[in-house]
C-alpha cells in the first residue's frame, strides 16, 4: 500500500491501481465530510490527481450520489464505455478504479476529529440551506446565470486576448470583441488582500452557516497568470489568510439555493 | 452657457424613520420649498430626477411619479435615478443638464431610500444588489468586505494603520453630534472607535455607515431666474462623474477609486479651481476607508499620505486646511442610499448661506465639494459649489 498524500485538503492513497479520496475528518472513527465539501468535490479532486499524476481518466461510470455536471464542468471527463468508475463509500470516502475487485484502503492513523457540534450543526444547515422551499433572499444568481459562468468558476477557463482574461468578458477596455479563444489560468496563486466577515455582514446565502462558523473569510487572490479573483477561503477554521501567502483554487460547495447546491472555486492555503 | 444655481435645499432627519416613502419625500420637499427666500410653487418645477436604489417594502418602479405626484408636481416629466449609493449625485447632475440644455429652468434634484422597514434577511439582498453580484456576492462579500478588502491591501501597500480609520470615525461622530439632521448624534472617543464589534475584519462597526431612512431635495434654477427666488443663491460650479469595473478583481489597484479621480480632475478642470481651494467637502464615507480613499483622490492630500491626513485631523472643522464631512458624513449623518447625494448638496447650501447649528457652521466657506460614490467605486458623482457665480 502506498502512502497517504495530503491533496487539496484531502487524503489521497493508492494500492493496486485504486485510488482512494477521503476527507481528513472523522467522528467516532468514521470519515465524515467537512465543512464545504461532499463526493461531488472529492471526485473532483480525485480525477485532478489523477490526471496530473497519469493522465485524464477516462470514466465509465459515476456513482449517482455524484453531481455528474459539476465534475464534467470542473475536469473535462466525459463519459466512455469503458474506463474508470468512481464509487461512492459509506463514509467520507470513494474511490476510482478500474478493477472491481480493487482492496478497500484505509486512512485511519490520518485523520483528524471534528468538532462534533459544529459537525451537526453544518450539515443540518446545508439541509435546512438545500431544501428546496430555501429561496436565497441574498444577492440572486439565476439558475440560467450560474450554468453561463459554470466552466469560468470550475475549471477557471479563462479567454486569451492580449493577455490573459478571467472571468470571461464579451469585450475588452477598448470595446473590441474577445471571442471564444479559450485557455485556463493555473489554480495557483498569492493573497493581496483578505477579509472575515462576522455572521451579521454576510450575504444573506450564508445566513444558515455563517453562525455557526462564525463569519466567513474571503481571500483576493493574485493568480500566477495574471488574473485577480475573490474566493472564499476553505477549511478557514484550520489556517489564518495573511498577505503574500500562497493558496490553490480548489472546487467547494458555495451555497445553496432552490434545492441545488451550487459549486465554485475556494482558496486553500498551501 | 446658462449657469445653475440652488435656490433652496432641505432634507428629513437620517434615521429609523416611522414615516413611508411617501411622508420622507414630502417632507424633504416641504423644507426644499420653505426654504426659498422668495415665492415658490412646486408647480414652477419643470422636471424631477428623484434618486433610490428602490431599497424597502413599498414602490419600486415609478417611484418618482408617485413622489412627485404627492408633492405638488403631477403632470410633470419625472424619473427615478439607479445608480447605487451615488444615485442622487447623479439625479444633481441630470438636473444640472437639464438646465444647461436649455430645456429646463426649475428642476427638482433628490433622493430618497427607506432602508428600515424589512427584516435582517430582505435587508441584507439590498445591501448586496449594487456590489458585483456573479463573483463578489459568491464569494461572500457585502460592501463591508469589500471595504475591508481595500482597507488592508491599503496598510499594506502604504505607511498607515487602522488607527488612522479610528481618527476618521472619531471627526465624523464630532462633525455629526450637533447635526440635528444626524442618524448617530453620538461622540465616541478613540478607544471605543478602535475596539468596535469586528464587522469584517479590519473594519469595525465604528468604521462602518449605519443604514438609515431619509430623505433630501434641491431645487436648481437657470441664472435668468434665480432672481425670481432668492438674492443669495449657492452657485453649481461644476458637475462631473465617471465610472470604473464595477468588481474589484478587475480594478488594477483596489487602494484608489478612479471613478473619483476622473470625476474629480473634470470637475476642478470646469470650476477653473484646484483642490487646495476647497474649504468644506462632503465626502462618501460610507466605511471610513473610503474617506481616507477621497482625500487622496480627490487631491487634498498625497497618494500614500491619507492615513497621515487622517491622523493629523487635517479634515476637521475649523482647524485644518479643508473641513472633510462637516455633516458628520455618512458615518454620522447617516446613509439613506438614495438620498445620500443630495444630502450632501443639502448641507452644502446651508453651510455656504452660514445656516447651519452654530456650533456646524465653517468659518468664512466659499468653495465646497460634494463626492458621492456607487458601491465600491463603480460610479462617482463630484460637484462643486460656490457663493459666487464666477
Amino acid at each position: 500500500m502506498s502512502k497517504v498524500h495530503s491533496w487539496q485538503g484531502y487524503l489521497i492513497q493508492e494500492s493496486a491501481g485504486c485510488y482512494s479520496i477521503s476527507s481528513p475528518w472523522q467522528l467516532n472513527g468514521k470519515a465524515v465530510f467537512g465543512y464545504d465539501s461532499d463526493y461531488t468535490t472529492m471526485a473532483i479532486s480525485l480525477i485532478r490527481y489523477l490526471s496530473i499524476e497519469l493522465s485524464l481518466p477516462q470514466i465509465c461510470n459515476i456513482d449517482n450520489q455524484i453531481v455528474e455536471q459539476i465534475v464534467y464542468a470542473a475536469t473535462g471527463i466525459e463519459t466512455v464505455n469503458e474506463g474508470w468508475t468512481v464509487s461512492c463509500n459509506s463514509d467520507a470516502s470513494l474511490d476510482l478504479y478500474q478493477n472491481k475487485s480493487a482492496p478497500k484502503i484505509g486512512f485511519e492513523n490520518h485523520m483528524k476529529e471534528i468538532n462534533p457540534d459544529i459537525h451537526h450543526s453544518i450539515v443540518n444547515a446545508w439541509i435546512e440551506e438545500s431544501h428546496e422551499k430555501n429561496i436565497s433572499q441574498g444577492a440572486y444568481i439565476s439558475q440560467q446565470q450560474y450554468n453561463e459562468s459554470l466552466a469560468s468558476r470550475l475549471s477557471l477557463l479563462a479567454q486569451r486576448h492580449n493577455k490573459l482574461i478571467w472571468p470571461q468578458r464579451q469585450m475588452d477596455v477598448t470595446g473590441q470583441d474577445i471571442g471564444e479563444s479559450k485557455a485556463y489560468i493555473k489554480p495557483f496563486g498569492t493573497i493581496t488582500s483578505w477579509t472575515k466577515l462576522s455572521a451579521a455582514g454576510a450575504p444573506s446565502e450564508f445566513a444558515i452557516r455563517a453562525p455557526i462558523l462564525g463569519g466567513v473569510s474571503t481571500v483576493m487572490v493574485s493568480t500566477t497568470d495574471g488574473p485577480n479573483g475573490v474566493f472564499l477561503l476553505a477549511d478557514d477554521e484550520e489556517r489564518t489568510p495573511e498577505i503574500g501567502k500562497s493558496v490553490e483554487l480548489v472546487v467547494r460547495r458555495l451555497y445553496a439555493q432552490e434545492g441545488t447546491i451550487r459549486y465554485g472555486a475556494k482558496a486553500i492555503i498551501r | 452657457m446658462v449657469d445653475v444655481g440652488i435656490i433652496g435645499a432641505g432634507q428629513t432627519k437620517y434615521g429609523n424613520h416611522l414615516l413611508s416613502m411617501k411622508g420622507m419625500w414630502a417632507e424633504a420637499a416641504r423644507n426644499a420649498f420653505n426654504s426659498v427666500d422668495k415665492d415658490f410653487q412646486p408647480s414652477q418645477v419643470d422636471e424631477s430626477y428623484i434618486g433610490s436604489v428602490a431599497f424597502g417594502g413599498s414602490q419600486l418602479g415609478n417611484t418618482a411619479a408617485l413622489l412627485t405626484e404627492h408633492s405638488g408636481m403631477k403632470g410633470k416629466p419625472v424619473r427615478r435615478v439607479e445608480n447605487a449609493c451615488a444615485s442622487s449625485g447623479f439625479a444633481l447632475r441630470d438636473a444640472w443638464m437639464a438646465i444647461k440644455s436649455g430645456q429646463a429652468e426649475v428642476v427638482i434634484a433628490g433622493g430618497i431610500e427607506k432602508m428600515n422597514d424589512l427584516t435582517p434577511e430582505r435587508k441584507r439582498f439590498w445591501l448586496g444588489v449594487s456590489g458585483d453580484t456573479e463573483w463578489e456576492r459568491l464569494a461572500g462579500l457585502t460592501f463591508p468586505g469589500t471595504y475591508a478588502l481595500m482597507a488592508r491591501r491599503y496598510f499594506h501597500e502604504f505607511d498607515s494603520t487602522h488607527d488612522d480609520l479610528v481618527h476618521i470615525s472619531v471627526k465624523n461622530h464630532l462633525h455629526g453630534f450637533d447635526n440635528e439632521h444626524a442618524h448617530i448624534r453620538k461622540q465616541v472617543t478613540f478607544d471605543k472607535a478602535k475596539n468596535g464589534f469586528m464587522v469584517a475584519d479590519p473594519l469595525t462597526l465604528y468604521d462602518c455607515c449605519p443604514t438609515s431612512d431619509g430623505a433630501s431635495c434641491v431645487i436648481l434654477a437657470a441664472d435668468h431666474v434665480v432672481k425670481q427666488f432668492t438674492d443669495d443663491p449657492v452657485w453649481i460650479k461644476a458637475s462631473a462623474a465617471a465610472s470604473d469595473y464595477l468588481a474589484l478583481h478587475d480594478r488594477p489597484s483596489i487602494t484608489q477609486l478612479l471613478a473619483t479621480q476622473l470625476a474629480g480632475k473634470k470637475a476642478y478642470e470646469m470650476a477653473g479651481v484646484t483642490a487646495d481651494k476647497v474649504d468644506i467637502a462632503e465626502v462618501h464615507d460610507c466605511f471610513t476607508i473610503a474617506e481616507l480613499f477621497a482625500t487622496e483622490d480627490l487631491g487634498f492630500v498625497e497618494r500614500g499620505l491619507g492615513g497621515l491626513f487622517a491622523r493629523e485631523s487635517r479634515g476637521m472643522k475649523n482647524s485644518g486646511e479643508v473641513c472633510i464631512n462637516p455633516s458628520g458624513g455618512l458615518k454620522s449623518k447617516g446613509h439613506p442610499l438614495g438620498a445620500t447625494g443630495t444630502g450632501q448638496t443639502v448641507e452644502i447650501f446651508k453651510q455656504l448661506r452660514n445656516e447651519v447649528e452654530k456650533n456646524r457652521q465653517v468659518r468664512d466657506a466659499e468653495l465646497a465639494l460634494s463626492h458621492n460614490v456607487g458601491g465600491s467605486g463603480a460610479t462617482c458623482a463630484v460637484h462643486l459649489y460656490g457663493r459666487s457665480r464666477q
